[in-house]
């Protein structure tokens, strides 16, 4: 079920919210010195309840002194990891202080701050437990390169197959998530470069209700690009195709958690947050 | 085909199937799979085509089939173990820097603790930082040592 035909209008009061839940919003940032103040304070003005967490993955530049004027909770790491190592830092971080809700969003400035009331109004839904921005349905208007386009919208399209639900934006960093899926992505299963249709697949074979809502986003134009070149798209054609084929292999249902990552605070054992593998009575069938 | 053709045919199929298996439970990363997985192929192709790869080792003066097999094969092979010396070389100085920012985030916490920092001693080799309660009783051991020998 994809959410095209919803009105969302991004204004604070749709901002709907059971008192005691408390959100998250994380930005991973590797030099973006020159956007993170920006990002920071618009995320404080349009979530003005939420938490801002700033993943410096090793920036060279003031990344992290910036971030934290500006008024984010900053965790910096000691070297640079890589894109999905920064997020899973700031999902780690989440279950550790038990966060009901955690957002993504990228610190360069390609998406839209204003858009996460609505994202948070998707994920709190019972029936929804991610919900992915896409830039593809309808708000705002994305010019990025063709190339790019064209990979995107073929792993789309196989995300869509396989899961038989409609995919537009396989490769969106903007997303809202609850518990379950904020455990799910504390164990292996994460990758630590980026996470793309795969991850997608992975989710909707693990059992987790992944839902699409309209974002708007920017292109940036001085931003890095990983499809520049001829190598590069056949490179990440050949990984996407074995991880979408080696996801298709794996059972995950395991790693997909039962109890909350709260319980498992309370029970001490931090282990299980980050190795869901060691703990084998960690089994969905259990309580589906 | 010869027999050691289809030898190597197999043997390319069982190091497709180990190769792929192995990241398929995450006990090897993707990244470092790719060579592995071109090695199979390489032999997939030696196994289908020999008479291509004879072509190639004609242009270097190998005309033994088996010798331009070895040499490619230890081609694959130096190639696979420089890139695990440079990722290893990128891990030992990134286990370094964590070792470092560890230490000193220790040492900020003792600081803040009041806790006085462990004498290290030659006696003393566990990493504990509490002082074992019963010392061995070294004069006796000396002591036993000398008379056992």
């Amino acid at each position: 079920m994809v959410l095209q035909e919803e009105k969302l209008t991004s204004t604070a009061q749709n901002f709907l919210f059971a008192e005691t839940a408390s959100v998250l919003v994380i930005i991973p940032a590797f030099n973006e010195a020159n956007n993170i103040v920006q990002v920071v304070r618009s995320v404080k003005q349009h979530a003005a309840d939420a938490d801002v967490l700033v993943i410096n993955d090793g920036s060279k530049d003031q990344t992290a002194f910036l971030a934290a004027s500006a008024g984010a909770h900053v965790i910096s790491h000691p070297f640079n990891m890589g894109y999905g190592a920064a997020c899973q830092t700031g999902f780690k971080y989440a279950c550790r202080k038990d966060y009901d809700y955690v957002v993504q969003m990228d610190g360069d400035g390609q998406h839209e701050p204003a858009c996460i009331p609505d994202l948070l109004n998707v994920v709190q839904r019972p029936d929804v437990d991610i919900v992915l921005g896409s830039r593809w349905l309808g708000l705002g208007e994305y010019k990025g390169p063709i190339i790019r386009k064209f990979g995107k919208f073929f792993f789309a399209f196989l995300a869509s197959v396989i899961t038989k639900h409609k995919v537009t934006d396989p490769t969106t960093g903007f997303q809202a998530l609850n518990k379950r899926v904020l455990q799910f992505y504390c164990t292996e299963v994460y990758p630590v470069d980026y996470p793309d249709a795969d991850m997608i697949i992975m989710l909707d074979r693990s059992g987790f209700r992944v839902k699409e809502a309209p974002v708007i986003m920017y292109h940036n134009h001085t931003g890095k690009s990983m499809h520049a070149g001829i190598i590069k798209p056949i490179y990440y054609g050949m990984k996407m195709m074995m991880s979408i084929t080696m996801t298709l292999l794996r059972d995950d249902r395991k790693l997909a958690p039962v109890a909350s990552c709260s319980s498992a605070a309370k029970k001490g054992s931090d282990e299980r947050l980050f190795s869901a593998a060691s703990n084998p009575d960690l089994s969905a069938e259990k309580f589906s | 085909m010869s027999i050691t053709e289809i030898v190597v045919l197999i043997s390319a199929i069982l190091i497709f199937i180990v190769v792929l298996n192995l990241v398929r439970l995450r006990r090897l990363r993707e990244e470092y799979s790719w060579l592995w997985l071109a090695a199979a192929v390489f032999y997939l192709g030696m196994a289908i085509k020999p008479d291509l790869v004879a072509k190639v080792s004609a242009l270097i003066g190998i005309t033994n089939n088996i010798t331009a097999f070895l040499f490619i094969s230890l081609l694959f092979i130096i190639s696979i173990l420089i890139h695990y010396s440079v990722r290893l070389s990128k891990l030992t100085t990134q286990m370094k820097d964590v070792a470092q920012l560890l230490a000193i985030i220790e040492s900020d916490q003792n600081e803040h603790n009041h806790c006085p920092e462990p004498e290290i001693t030659e006696k003393v080799e566990t990493m504990d930082h509490e002082i074992p309660q019963e010392t061995p009783d070294w004069h006796h051991i000396v002591e036993n040592q000398q008379t056992g020998e």
